[in-house]
């Protein structure tokens, strides 16, 4: 019996090419991981796919992302809380902003408390307007509620970049990747209550992946700053 | 499973697996860059009307496959494809498993064919794993693909016999 047309693989085990996208990105459930990996093993067709794929989803982490798909407002209905970040000025590739949610004070003594020594310029959005533009965050004062902020953060180019905040006595992780060329987050933040802001922002060397950074992280092999806004 | 909320990461974790995807189905890589693109607006869409994918990988490659069969579908731009693939490709060399035949004839046989075809034939997906990522039957993917080769033998004009999909 043969097939109509040919088949892209070897033979009936070896992976197709979902398997080999959610192989390289990550997106496998453990067990089945495992299955992947013996194949993988000793089979040197599929071995070189993936190793293929994985270098061109690693290469893509600083592709240039569409102007068609940064154009345009994105609420979510998982959080409905996204929003475009479009800071005055053109200095800034316009990204989307996946906005997490934090709460920032309105302390008599204002000012901002830190750790660490990770360069960080913040730009502030205020009822549409700019309030504060690539500010160092050490001169950032008096914010409150609806107040959006993007974080700049300055690091060697190699680095990869890791925003923690602190939610209900946890550290959550808001975002990782790799450092873009300009040094802006894809991310905003927009300001909710009245409440103490808690961010940790980490700059890891040496890193290739998502897991490799949150595992550095968690092994103090990153450079580190808290801030408490 | 994972649903990638940002749609800038989103777009750079995602876009190898959704060109490569597309142009596996389309073979030509202007057309396939355009699919991309039109597959990760379409991802914006989706979340503008308020609806979240549970899986953004599976949404995107689903996506991509819809809107490249679209382009094989549409006549005009099947033709103007499989020209470009002819003036920049020797098909015996990089195209063993005889690719422009399957593209012209998944333009011709009726959709749900010929999505099952290439998540078989262009993905080299088995049937089990078609019907998972299709949230369907794996009986139903078997059918439909039988209804395909019936169909694409016609068109070969090829006998019905010797061939299988199990």
């Amino acid at each position: 019996m043969t097939e109509l047309f040919a088949r892209p693989k070897p033979s009936r085990d070896c992976l197709s090419a979902w398997q080999i996208s959610r192989f390289a990105l990550g997106d496998v459930a453990e067990r089945e991981r495992a299955v992947f990996q013996e194949h993988l093993g000793r089979c040197e067709h599929c071995a070189a796919r993936v190793q293929e794929e994985v270098r061109q989803v690693d290469a893509a982490k600083y592709e240039r992302i569409p102007g068609e798909l940064l154009a345009t407002h994105t609420p979510s209905s998982k959080t409905n809380l996204l929003w475009l970040w479009k800071p005055a000025g053109a200095m800034v590739a316009v990204g989307f902003a996946a906005v997490f949610l934090v709460a920032l004070p309105q302390r008599e003594d204002s000012g901002t408390r830190m750790k660490g020594d990770i360069g960080i310029s913040l730009t502030v959005m205020r009822d549409g307007s700019t309030l504060f533009n690539d500010t160092p965050v050490e001169q950032i004062q008096s914010l409150r509620p609806g107040d959006q902020l993007r974080l700049r953060v300055h690091g060697p180019s190699d680095t990869w970049v890791v925003v923690q905040g602190w939610e209900k006595s946890t550290w959550v992780e808001y975002y990782v990747g790799a450092i873009s060329t300009d040094r802006w987050l894809p991310i905003g933040v927009e300001v909710t209550s009245e409440r103490e802001t808690r961010l940790k922002v980490f700059l890891c060397t040496g890193v290739s992946d998502k897991y490799m950074a949150g595992r550095f992280t968690s092994e103090g092999k990153c450079q580190e700053r808290e801030l408490e806004l | 499973m994972t649903f990638v909320r940002d749609m800038g990461e989103a777009y750079r974790s995602h876009i190898t697996m959704v060109r490569g995807r597309a142009l596996r189905i389309l073979g030509v890589e202007a057309a396939a860059q355009d699919v991309a693109q039109e597959t990760f607006m379409k991802l914006l869409e989706y979340r503008r009307k308020g609806i979240s994918e549970d899986n953004t990988a599976a949404f995107l490659y689903r996506a991509a496959t819809n809107l490249a069969l679209n382009r094989l579908r549409d006549a005009k731009r099947r033709q103007e494809l499989l020209e470009e693939q002819a003036s920049h490709t020797s098909p015996s060399a990089s195209d063993p498993t005889d690719r422009p035949a399957l593209r012209r004839i998944l333009g011709l046989v009726g959709r749900e064919e010929a999505e099952i075809a290439i998540y078989y034939y262009v993905d080299g997906m088995e049937q089990e794993e078609i019907a998972e990522l299709l949230q369907m039957e794996r009986r139903t993917v078997g059918r439909r693909l039988e209804r395909f080769c019936a169909k694409a033998q016609k068109l070969l004009g090829l006998s019905t016999e010797n061939h299988s999909n199990d």
